[in-house]
């Protein structure tokens, strides 16, 4: 017996601070590979530069938004908030026809829904978590109204969001099931139900949850947008509805902010209807929203959001152009 | 293994307040978005202290990459990363501009959106005649650019102006020029008298 435990060969066991210190080392390589790969005066170096800039600041500029979400969220657990949504939790057709317009209350951007979404989720209000993904990003003040700064003298460009907003909440809801562990929790939402918490410790809660797959999202969207040559999409807008393709493309990997997106759509070389594509699926699904969206609801569900509000912001979006509205 | 919350909160907090402080998130964001991440920053810090339970350590680690990267960003980085931005368009409005001075029929120390801005809203032909001083890359032997962003810097986006004058520096060449606006057919360009060599602007975007 002795013999047979001396010659068995034995697992190498790394130990989790070696692990740890590894992993750490490997991370500051990187970061100081990167950081004189983005000192080159090649193009390759300016094309890293412009990754690492994007993605820092996609990251900065996002991480405000996703705090006040979840100082929101925290207090949405108080006594008016839990009477809401429990009124909504047994309405659910009503709540899900209201769910986008509740974005008309809420001056965030597209990254501070998330930690609300995920109250109507545990909530028990999963069947209207669709419809406010894919409205309440589009009726929300902060881009009507930079919406209308952005095309002065054409409020009909921020109409037109709005109601490409509706329509795909609309579709959504009627076509997107909630999340699989949404659908086992509507029976009984209360038995996983987190304590309440005060909204400074919902904010650390939120860092610790959201902020790892945040930094995720901004690095695949700011590293996309660098090594891929925009002006193709642009060349594309010569045919309308091949152009409006082409710009929720773009918008896809852009991952603007909602609330600067307007001012840079005013800017693309293209067509009413691209921009007004640009414009109406930006906000409510891009390459960073999606890598949030699938950590916190699975794949199958993003799959299946995506693959019907990409054709309605396409549907909406000629509509909208058709009618004269931009 | 796992790392307490309230490092994670921390460790933001310092990464946005630093750039707050130091003028670093002038280079991410624009000015106006500053007080923003400043305010996201303390909030953080007061998280920090709040903050209950523990995260992975992965997350933990993923969490530090865009703050060490940020760390390492310059002015001289972001004047390369400018160079990338090759998507020339035309900025037509933006928040939290000061007043433009070619709009007011003066001229001087101008930027070239500033140029931009006022070809579109009062025409070239007004502009003809008026000398400024612009600080651009050369982006061809006749070509001044810079980029301008909307929001943060993910978002920017190449603003151009041909000029007239004797040839630039090579490509990538951070230079001052003093000149005289002028209209070549519906273009509005800059007839270049001096060429001046400068060092990257502190903030390369505008």
């Amino acid at each position: 017996m002795a013999v047979d435990a001396l010659d068995r060969p034995r697992a190498v066991q790394i130990r989790p601070g070696a692990r740890t210190a590894v992993i750490a080392g490997i991370l500051g390589a990187a970061v100081v590979v990167l950081a004189l790969a983005a000192r080159l005066d090649t193009g390759i170096g300016s094309h890293v530069a412009a990754a690492e800039l994007g993605f820092v600041s996609l990251f900065a500029e996002s991480l405000p938004f996703l705090l006040v979400g979840a100082a929101l969220s925290a207090l949405l657990a108080g006594r008016v908030g839990t009477h809401l949504l429990r009124a909504a939790g047994t309405h659910p057709r009503l709540a899900a026809a209201l769910a986008p317009l509740v974005g008309a209350a809420l001056p965030l951007c597209d990254c501070g829904l998330l930690p609300l979404a995920r109250r109507l989720r545990r909530d028990g209000t999963a069947r209207s978590l669709g419809a406010f993904l894919a409205g309440a990003p589009l009726t929300n003040p902060i881009v009507v109204v930079s919406t209308l700064l952005a095309f002065p003298g054409h409020p009909g460009v921020a109409v037109a969001r709005v109601l490409g907003g509706l329509s795909m909440a609309m579709a959504v809801s009627a076509l997107v099931p909630p999340p699989a562990h949404a659908l086992s929790c509507d029976a009984d939402h209360h038995h996983d139900a987190p304590p309440r918490e005060g909204w400074l410790t919902a904010m650390g809660t939120e860092i610790a949850r959201t902020g790892p797959v945040l930094v995720l999202g901004a690095l695949a969207a700011a590293t996309l947008k660098a090594a891929l040559p925009t002006h193709v999409f642009f060349s594309l807008s010569n045919q309308p509805l091949l152009g409006a393709v082409a710009m929720m493309a773009l918008a896809f990997v852009m991952s603007i902010c909602s609330q600067a997106d307007a001012f840079v759509a005013a800017a693309l070389p293209v067509g009413a209807l691209p921009r007004l594509a640009f414009l109406v699926l930006g906000p409510a699904l891009d390459l960073r929203l999606a890598t949030l969206y699938r950590r916190e609801f699975g794949t199958g569900w993003i799959i299946r959001y995506a693959a019907v509000i990409v054709p309605m912001a396409l549907i909406a979006a000629t509509v909208c152009a058709t009618a004269g509205l931009v | 293994m796992t790392i307490p919350v309230r490092w994670a909160a921390a460790a933001l907090s310092a990464g946005l307040l630093v750039d707050a402080v130091t003028g670093r998130a002038e280079l991410l964001v624009r000015p106006w978005f500053v007080p923003v991440l400043a305010a996201a920053g303390v909030a953080l810090a007061a998280a920090a202290v709040r903050a209950r339970g523990r995260m992975p350590l992965s997350g933990f680690l993923a969490l530090l990459v865009p703050i060490a990267i940020g760390a390492t960003l310059t002015p001289a980085v972001a004047g390369n990363a400018a160079r990338a931005s090759s998507t020339a368009a035309t900025i037509t409005s933006r928040l939290g501009d000061p007043s433009n001075p070619l709009l007011n029929g003066a001229g001087g120390h101008v930027t070239l959106l500033q140029i931009l801005l006022a070809e579109q809203q009062g025409g070239g032909v007004v502009l003809s005649g008026r000398a400024v001083t612009v600080e651009a890359m050369a982006a061809g032997p006749h070509r001044l650019e810079r980029s301008a962003i909307v929001c943060c810097a993910a978002d920017a986006q190449a603003i151009t102006l041909d000029e007239t004058g004797p040839a630039l520096p090579h490509p990538g060449t951070w230079v001052r020029v003093d000149g005289v606006l002028a209209t070549v057919g519906d273009k509005t360009v800059l007839d270049v008298r001096h060429i001046v060599r400068i060092p990257t602007p502190t903030d390369p975007f505008l």
